[in-house]
């Protein structure tokens, strides 16, 4: 009996375990925590696996309701391809615990990490389980958040910024995708997944274009978010610096499972909330192709281990948005042709146009073949990154370092090394036997035949209704076997890094020689465990890779589409390898090139640094130039100076009233000799006589003092004032005048 | 009965403030067991009448005229508020004792202090059981009168200065609000607060955009204590004053019985029918939206830790203002939402700020570095207040936001809509504000000197703590289960109760 919820409960459960760890009388805590995260795995794997093993049985999953919590409730629910991702998950998990248990071992701060570690294998859980979006937002923030401690678990200050750099993004993703989330809502009036689409079909059918453009702007929105955690092109700044900095299970973790929950994200908005608009699969594929093109470029030129795995990890993730884009835009097509089952929705719409049933088989088959190629190259990914940074581990565990000139010659005389790298790198690469062979000629095919099929279309009535145009089409496939020469180029790279060339320093050499013991069993078994498949995958695609593949999609809601895809695909074929053999020829001239010419010669740089160097300019460094420069420097500067004002008019005009209409009275000025009336005169006696000499152009002004005589002036006549006061003759004058205002007042009133 | 318990509730806090200046006490301890009793009966008193309810209007005497009276009334809106103020006085009354032990002058003005600071308690149980607009007015001046000597508290220049200009800005705010007084006595049926407004149309005539104007004013007046841009340059200043007063008056009290008036205002007097949609609404909604942001943007430039809090409260307070200027029932309930959920969120951010003054002396971000490892609780503690202010789901801060978004979208305006992207980037803003504390205080980066931390500092003592705790669990509560508290929300907002 399966049950989602309590498979993500669980990791949860075990933190309030580990929580208590430092207050627990224990002798060796951080072996204690290391076997809990071991268990917890191990049985959060048996959970995941068992869901998988329900369902199969065909034993139903309900959706499982917690309502009320968080406003909305939370809703867990099953399907194939949340089954294949939950049990991803809880065996990377798995691998990466047991590697960490001699990769964290001198580690001071084990049991922290461990905590958050299983609060993001929980969260991770809910999220490939969630039933709507709102469970999913959910647990991707908690994710977001609690991840932020694996890039800054090490503290260092590049540590640090790149931390600050993920949270940044991370938070800014998640606003945006609550935003759209609030747009889904309020147009659909539903964030369950059931439902979402076709509330959205509903909607096109109705023909309302304003509500069409909110879609958009709720897409666009969450393609920010679920982008930024996948690393997609304008908002991949994060990446290079948190997965060098990241310990390297966790930077395992981040690219083989967290990048995943991005890429699922992206897929239900595709899906889910646009389902059929060719626009917004134009859109996505733009972005692969420029995502999967600008990280081989930059992981050709790094001289960095694990940034060169980083930057292949956002070149591949480019490839399996490029196969995302192709489902949207053959969906597109399908609507367009087969009228028969769209036609509530066609109804309301010019140009719709039928095309016979073989040419809609046609269009099933490649869409069929595009959700392969992107379910099945999210596997590969993970599974070869999960190789690759438990290797780029044990390399750091020996040396200390992930500069190419360190490494240089640590592989030699260390098989188990050799073949587990051979195998991830020569299957990311896309040779063919191995993994993404297979998944890069489903999602190459689909990106050719989708081209071929755009001819058919040419100059009927669905011509203009169609998003993509054949030149696009063109242009991606060149690129498409161009990255995955780039792909070719940097793994050559770190290969004849690694095993073929010899370190500059002999000592260092013959150092790296002698080490036998450069990994426990643990460690060797868990990268064992994951390049096992990668053959399998790839000489049995028939066999291994397309039940998988349509495991997953049959749950998807894709079943019917899949009843007519039947035949195997003939992966190889010549026209097949062709591609592969394309791209492989691109990579060598690419490495000989840019490698052995740019890095190790030295051409166009510094040629004083012996051996590797990093070519790319620092100044194209887009997170420093343009994301904090703008969000640090420009934006704070601008709102600053507009907070500044605003927060100062009240202020202002206090000062202002009380300088005018509110002002205190003028302290008494006590004058040195006589009074204001003197003094006012005087002055002004002054400056007339000297307005006089300047107007008359007289020379030889002098000043006369009126101020001061006038001053004595006055005090005589005051003196003389106060004598006559006081004076009888006073007093009689006074009386006059009283007798004098009397007589008036007699004559005038009478 | 129920006038009776009423008048009790608002005088009880002051005669026992009284009574504390004559009174003679063995050693402190008594004394604070005396303030603490008043208070918490006073609370239970307020409980009792919160069960009770009572949403007739209850006269108490009348002025000149049938419109002027002064009454009381408990209807929802006011259970809310008042449920909210005295909840969190208990907890701020335990809280003060320890950190007024701290506090500069602390010992020597210590019963002036309790007096004014539970006076403050009845007055704001006034303002929330008010039953008309009058009443209001009464209380709302009498506070701002009460609360100017807990900001000049230290009686250091600063604080005289702040004190001084939080005065003049709250009077000013009044003399607007009364403008809108007259024109409801004026132009309205009577004062009391009825849902949906008591206008009288066909007086009004086509005056309406003079009473538009009139709004506008009434609502800015309000607004200073709610510190709407550019009226809020006090808050920050106010600062100076004890923590418990930051937090609990500046944080709840005072600044949320601006938004609680502008709610009566809107929804009881001019009645939400007669404003929506007209040039006043999207005015004050252009304000309001501005204030959000602007003031997140200064919290993030700000450095002392006190100030960076007020500025976020600014920008808190506006998302209320938001809810109500949405001016719909359902905007009523994320107002209502936010204006309790803010109020613990903040009270408790506050109180740790509070308790990071008084142990460690750390006033500034740059102080804070690693101190997490010294007193874990009150940073777990901050951190949880700070996930929940950015509104992390789970945590009560996005039951509010969620409903905000959800009133502004179904109301369709699209300035509303612009509101919710504001909302978004100051829960971006608030995320770097509060977590660049909280990160440098979980990982002060890898050459850090925990040797240079003092051995004294250490989490503070139960009294502090005890209300923290509570504060962390309604946060959780609010966040995880909130159907009742929210449709209780719900009822209050259709007025049906």
């Amino acid at each position: 009996m399966g049950n989602t919820f309590w498979t993500v409960l669980f990791p949860f459960g075990i933190c309030v375990v580990v929580w208590f760890m430092p207050r627990v009388k224990i002798k060796d805590k951080k072996k204690t925590c290391a076997l809990i995260m071991i268990l917890a795995s191990t049985v959060e794997l048996v959970m995941a696996l068992n869901l998988m093993v329900c369902d199969l049985r065909g034993i139903s999953i309900d959706v499982f309701d917690v309502s009320g919590v968080g406003g909305l409730g939370l809703h867990f629910m099953y399907s194939g391809f949340r089954g294949i991702f939950g049990v991803l998950t809880a065996f990377a998990w798995f691998v990466t615990s047991l590697f960490s248990y001699e990769y964290m071992r001198d580690d001071t701060n084990v049991i922290k990490y461990d905590l958050f570690n299983l609060l993001t294998l929980g969260a991770t859980m809910g999220i490939f389980y969630a039933a709507d979006l709102f469970t999913l937002f959910f647990f991707f923030e908690i994710m977001s958040f609690t991840s932020f401690v694996w890039v800054a678990h090490r503290q260092t200050r590049e540590a640090l910024y790149a931390a600050g750099t993920y949270l940044g993004i991370a938070i800014a993703g998640g606003m945006a995708i609550l935003m759209g989330l609030f747009i889904v809502y309020s147009q659909l009036g539903t964030l369950s997944f059931d439902k979402m689409a076709g509330n959205t079909m509903v909607m096109i059918g109705s023909d309302s274009k304003a509500n069409i453009t909110w879609m958009f702007v709720a897409a666009g929105c969450m393609f920010v978010g679920f982008g930024a955690k996948a690393s997609a092109f304008p908002v991949h700044v994060w990446l290079p610096q948190s997965y060098t900095e990241a310990p390297s299970p966790a930077t395992a973790l981040l690219s083989a499972v967290l990048s995943k929950t991005g890429i699922f994200g992206i897929m239900l908005v595709t899906l889910d909330v646009l389902p059929m608009q060719g626009s917004w699969g134009v859109f996505i594929l733009m972005v692969g192709i420029v995502t999967m093109v600008l990280g081989g470029i930059r992981g050709v030129m790094s001289n960095n281990f694990k940034t060169t795995l980083a930057y292949s990890s956002m070149s591949q993730i480019g490839f399996i948005l490029t196969g995302v884009g192709m489902q949207s835009l053959l969906a597109e097509y399908l609507m367009w042709t087969n009228a028969v089952q769209y036609a509530d929705v066609l109804s309301g719409m010019d140009g719709a146009w039928y095309m016979d049933s073989e040419i809609v088989a046609e269009i099933t088959k490649v869409f069929g073949m595009a959700v392969n190629g992107t379910c099945l190259h999210m596997l590969n990914h993970s599974l070869v990154k999960l190789v690759l940074f438990m290797v780029a581990g044990v390399i750091f565990m020996q040396v200390g370092s992930y500069e190419l000139n360190q490494v240089r010659g640590f592989g030699r005389r260390k098989p188990f090394l050799l073949v587990t790298f051979v195998l991830a790198a020569a299957g990311v690469g896309g040779i063919p036997f191995l993994n993404g062979y297979v998944s890069k000629t489903l999602l190459h095919e689909s990106i050719a035949e989708y081209g071929a099929l755009l001819t058919l279309a040419e100059g009927s009535s669905i011509e203009p209704m169609l998003s993509a145009t054949s030149g696009l089409m063109k242009v991606s496939e060149a690129l498409f076997l161009f990255s995955g020469g780039l792909t070719v180029a940097y793994m050559t790279k770190l290969f004849v890094v690694l095993f073929i060339q010899k370190n500059s320093d002999k000592k260092v050499q013959e150092a790296y020689d002698a080490k036998k013991n450069y990994a426990s069993v643990l460690s060797k078994f868990a990268i064992g465990v994951c390049a096992l498949p990668i053959p399998f995958i790839g000489m049995l695609p028939n066999r291994v890779a397309k039940p998988v593949a349509e495991y997953g999609l049959v749950r998807f809601g894709l079943s019917e589409l899949l009843e007519q895809q039947k035949e195997n695909i003939h992966y190889y074929s010549f026209k097949n390898l062709s591609g592969a053999l394309i791209s492989i020829t691109v990579g060598v001239v690419v490495y000989f090139l840019v490698v052995r010419i740019m890095m190790l010669r030295g051409v166009f740089s510094n040629k004083k640094k012996e051996g590797y160097r990093d070519v790319f300019p620092t100044w194209l460094n887009m997170e420093k130039y343009v994301y904090r420069a703008v969000f640090y420097t420009a934006v704070p500067f601008v709102l600053g100076i507009i907070s500044r004002i605003l927060d100062s008019i009240v202020d202002i005009a206090v000062v202002i009233l009380r300088n005018t209409v509110y002002s205190d009275r003028a302290l008494p000025y006590e004058l040195p000799e006589g009074n204001r009336v003197t003094h006012r005169i005087g002055y002004s006696m002054e400056r007339i006589r000297l307005l006089y000499y300047a107007v008359m152009r007289k020379e030889g002004y002098e000043p006369k003092n009126y101020e001061h005589k006038l001053a004595m002036k006055g005090t005589d006549i005051f003196e003389n004032f106060r004598i006559i006061e006081r004076s009888l003759s006073f007093g009689l004058f006074m009386f006059c005048v009283g007798l004098g205002l009397t007589m008036i007042y007699l004559l005038v009133v009478n | 009965m129920i006038l009776g318990l009423m008048l009790t509730v608002i005088l009880l806090p002051f005669v026992g403030g009284l009574l504390l200046q004559f009174l003679k006490f063995k050693d402190k301890r008594q004394k604070q067991c005396y303030i603490f009793a008043y208070v918490l009966i006073n609370t239970l008193l307020t409980y009792v009448l919160l069960w009770q309810g009572s949403t007739e209007l209850i006269r108490v005497i009348n002025f000149a005229g049938a419109k002027l009276d002064f009454s009381l009334k408990l209807d929802g809106m006011g259970i809310v508020f008042a449920g909210l103020v005295s909840t969190l006085w208990p907890l701020a009354t335990l809280y003060s004792f320890p950190y007024m032990e701290h506090e500069r002058n602390g010992r020597v003005h210590e019963n002036i202090f309790y007096l004014f600071y539970t006076t403050t308690y009845g007055v704001t149980l006034g303002i929330a059981m008010s039953g008309n607009m009058l009443t209001m007015y009464c209380f709302y001046e009498l506070l701002t009168l009460v609360t100017v000597p807990l900001v000049m508290h230290t009686l250091t220049r600063e604080a005289v200065l702040a004190s001084r200009k939080y005065f003049y800005y709250s009077l000013g705010g009044a003399a607007f609000a009364f403008i809108g007084l007259i024109f409801l006595v004026v132009y309205g049926d009577s004062l009391a607060f009825m849902y949906g407004g008591v206008l009288n149309l066909t007086q009004i005539g086509d005056k309406k955009d003079l009473l538009l104007f009139v709004y506008v004013l009434a609502f800015l007046g309000f607004g200073v204590k709610a510190a709407v841009c550019p009226f809020n340059s006090w808050l920050p200043q106010a600062g100076v004053a004890p923590t418990p007063v930051t937090a609990l008056l500046h944080a709840v009290a005072v600044v949320k019985s601006g938004a609680f008036a502008i709610m009566r205002l809107t929804y009881y007097s001019f009645g939400t029918e007669f404003l929506r949609g007209t040039w006043a609404q999207y005015l004050l909604l252009c304000i309001v939206i501005f204030t959000i942001v602007y003031g997140c943007s200064m919290a993030v430039k700000e450095t002392h830790i006190k100030r960076r809090l007020a500025f976020s409260t600014i920008s808190n307070l506006s998302y209320i203002l938001f809810g109500i200027l949405i001016m719909t029932p359902l905007g009523l309930v994320g107002a209502l939402c936010h204006m309790v959920f803010h109020g613990v969120m903040k009270i408790c951010s506050f109180f740790c700020a509070g308790a990071m003054i008084t142990q460690a002396h750390a006033n500034y971000v740059h102080e804070i570095d690693g101190m997490a490892r010294k007193m874990p609780k009150v940073f777990g503690i901050f951190t949880v207040s700070a996930l929940a202010l950015m509104g992390v789901p789970g945590m009560c801060g996005f039951v509010s936001k969620w409903h905000l978004a959800k009133a502004a979208f179904e109301s369709g305006d699209i300035l509303a809509v612009v509101g919710v992207g504001g909302l978004l980037i100051s829960a971006l803003l608030t995320a770097i504000y509060m977590l660049s504390i909280v990160i440098r205080a979980y990982f002060p980066g890898n050459d850090f000197d925990y040797g240079k931390l003092h051995d004294d500092i250490h989490d503070p003592d139960w009294r502090m703590l005890l209300p923290l705790f509570l504060f962390v669990i309604l946060m959780v509560v609010f966040g995880v289960y909130n159907v009742p508290i929210v449709n209780f929300f719900r009822f209050v907002a259709l007025g049906r109760i």
